[in-house]
């Protein structure tokens, strides 16, 4: 019987999974997609399996082989990005101004928008991933692919399947986005002020450990590591929501306030952050988004809108909504939740040093592309308007207007509960819901249109 | 809303492991063997990826603040004390022994990159050559133990 090497077995076994990845890949290739991403990818991704293809022909050490197999079966799972990512599953008419967005930010990213079943929103940096990943594998098999010059930082984009058609919630895509601005603020920060904040806080570790010296120094030593990274770990993942909120409400306005008190309804307020989620507590997080919906003025703004039996419903509900929620944050039991967990505790003081510093920092790196609430009044008047009368909110005094401006007349409408269109016998249902949605949809469907022509007509005029 | 996945938790795994299984044949070599651009540039991941466990433990034995960043310093440590406590000749090492024998593998790692060959201290070349051995397969099983459960945790906790 003849006896083959352990490397050549796991090296068929990679290929055939890569075989595998290929097949898959060319049939993906033939569908449809909302935007000409999804196809780019594709070709990136089989230039990768090709890439390890290769290197597998070329290499003879088992672990390495081991390991790329691994890969394959982690790159395999990564199939199911495009799989989600052609018609029907995407809400096509939010994606061409998220993109917009999201390339105003990150301008070196291409974005593959899909939908996953599990309720999730996130953006993954997929090619600083791989680039990572592989760094230390011979780079000539993947100079056209993971290290090619100039290629694009892919981000691949999720959205929850079961919201798709939840047009307002995709807000949220903004503090996806927003991460990208937190980590400048992070890696702008003086490391060696900040190790030597972290060292004085785990101290000699006995706060966690009182038998920390008996096992050895080895043990002290990695006991005193961890507690550096937990605390590290989650001030940085904490600030990394914070500041992602707060880029989300400076481009979308109450609009994502609204979202993520929706989206977190659900949810626990008072959790203290744990190791791999260090989210702070939603509590925590609304009390930063309510300060700055105070601080950027926009009570005044929605106080003034009325003058009609809807407009006047809107108004006062929305306050009421904003009200309740300044309520919650009054409320100060997840800084006592906090305050009873022993890593949470010294995480949170040096947030708390930090956090008055984003607002500005937000600013200064998203000029010109935060929401300016121009003309509040008179546009928001009209779009909700529209509404009531079961019209798409896209247009004021025949102008078209910014996407952001359509989706807060939805979340301003919404949140009042009206039937659409507008009848005040009607009981107000799902099914209203979920006409204000297509209403929506069918609104920025009409203003990219239009801003795609816009664009268009001004490059003809050029040429 | 940006919990970790497996691949995210994993991407570490990856890039230490494929270094780790890259680097033992390359340092268990003779003294003087000649060293292709390919050998010096992982000796150079090697470089950065010891002197990153160096600035981890001199932060916690010391309180030195020389990490350019304290994630990736403390990261390279947490990797590195696994294989340590598992290697037998190692594991009763002292706090400054430990900060001696990587500085030795490391001005070793150094000078082989500047000469083109393997050079340096033969010792600590041969102990980083098991050091990442151990550190290869300790991720191996880490990446192991992650595909059959998705709530287990990637790396060293």
């Amino acid at each position: 019987m003849p006896h083959f090497a352990e490397a050549d077995e796991v090296r068929r076994r990679s290929i055939y999974l890569l075989t595998s990845i290929s097949e898959q890949l060319l049939s993906l290739s033939a569908r449809d997609y909302p935007t000409e991403s999804p196809k780019r990818f594709i070709a990136y991704l089989e230039r990768l399996v090709s890439g390890l293809h290769r290197l597998l022909l070329a290499d003879d050490n088992t672990d390495t082989i081991k390991l790329i197999c691994r890969f394959v079966k982690d790159l395999g799972s990564h199939v199911r990005f495009l799989e989600t990512a052609s018609y029907p599953r995407i809400p096509w008419a939010v994606i061409a101004p998220m993109e917009n967005l999201m390339t105003s930010i990150v301008p070196e990213a291409e974005i593959v928008l899909r939908a996953q079943w599990s309720w999730n929103y996130r953006i993954r940096q997929i090619a600083s991933l791989y680039k990572e990943a592989l760094e230390a594998l011979p780079h000539e098999y993947f100079n056209d692919s993971v290290f090619a010059a100039n290629s694009p930082a892919w981000n691949v984009v999720s959205l929850p399947t079961m919201d798709r058609g939840n047009i307002l919630m995709h807000v949220i895509l903004g503090h996806e986005v927003g991460h990208r601005i937190a980590d400048q603020f992070l890696s702008g920060e003086d490391e060696q002020a900040l190790q030597q904040e972290i060292l004085a806080l785990v101290g000699d570790g006995k706060w966690f450990d009182i038998n920390i010296e008996q096992n050895g120094p080895l043990f002290a030593m990695n006991i005193k590591a961890a507690l550096f990274r937990q605390i590290n770990d989650m001030r940085s993942g904490g600030l990394q929501e914070l500041i992602s909120d707060i880029v989300a409400f400076h481009l979308f306005g109450p609009s994502f306030l609204f979202a993520i008190r929706e989206s977190s309804l659900d949810s626990v307020l008072d959790g203290v952050p744990i190791p791999r989620s260090y989210h702070p507590p939603w509590r925590y997080r609304y009390r930063q988004v309510i300060r700055e919906y105070q601080r950027q003025g926009y009570p005044p703004l929605l106080a003034s809108l009325g003058g009609s039996l809807i407009l006047d419903t809107i108004r006062q509900a929305c306050l009421r909504q904003l009200e309740d929620i300044v309520d919650l944050t009054q409320d100060t039991t997840d800084i006592q939740a906090i305050q009873g967990d022993k890593i949470a505790t010294r995480a949170y003081q040096l947030i708390e040093r930090v956090v008055p510093q984003i607002p500005s920092f937000v600013e200064s790196k998203l000029q010109g592309l935060a929401f300016v609430p121009n003309e509040f009044k008179v546009m928001q008047e009209q779009l909700l308007s529209r509404i009531a009368l079961g019209i798409p909110p896209a247009e004021v005094d025949g102008k078209v207007v910014n996407f952001r401006d359509v989706i807060l007349a939805g979340w301003l409408y919404r949140i009042s509960r009206l039937p659409v269109p507008f009848s005040a016998a009607a009981v107000v249902s799902v099914e209203d819901d979920i006409t204000l949605q297509r209403l929506v949809h069918k609104a920025l469907e009409y203003t990219n249109t239009i801003e795609e022509y816009g664009r268009w007509h001004n490059q003809e005029k050029g040429d | 809303m940006n919990e970790l996945d497996t691949f995210d938790l994993n991407t570490p795994n990856y890039r230490y492991g494929f270094l780790a299984a890259a680097l033992p044949r390359t340092l268990a070599r003779p003294l003087g063997a000649r060293l292709t651009s390919e050998d010096c540039r992982l000796l150079s991941l090697a470089r950065t990826f010891l002197s990153n466990v160096l600035d981890g433990a001199r932060l916690v034995s010391k309180g030195e603040t020389q990490a350019v960043s304290a994630t990736q310093a403390m990261g390279a440590l947490g990797y590195a004390l696994g294989p340590l406590q598992a290697m037998e000749q190692l594991k009763t090492l002292s706090q400054d022994n430990l900060l001696t024998l990587f500085g030795r593998m490391l001005e070793s790692v150094d000078l082989s990159i500047t000469e083109g060959n393997l050079a340096g201290n033969e010792e600590a070349l041969q102990i980083a050559a098991a050091f990442f051995s151990y550190l290869n397969q300790s991720i191996l099983s880490t990446l192991n133990a992650e595909s059959h459960s998705s709530t287990s945790k990637a790396g060293v906790t």
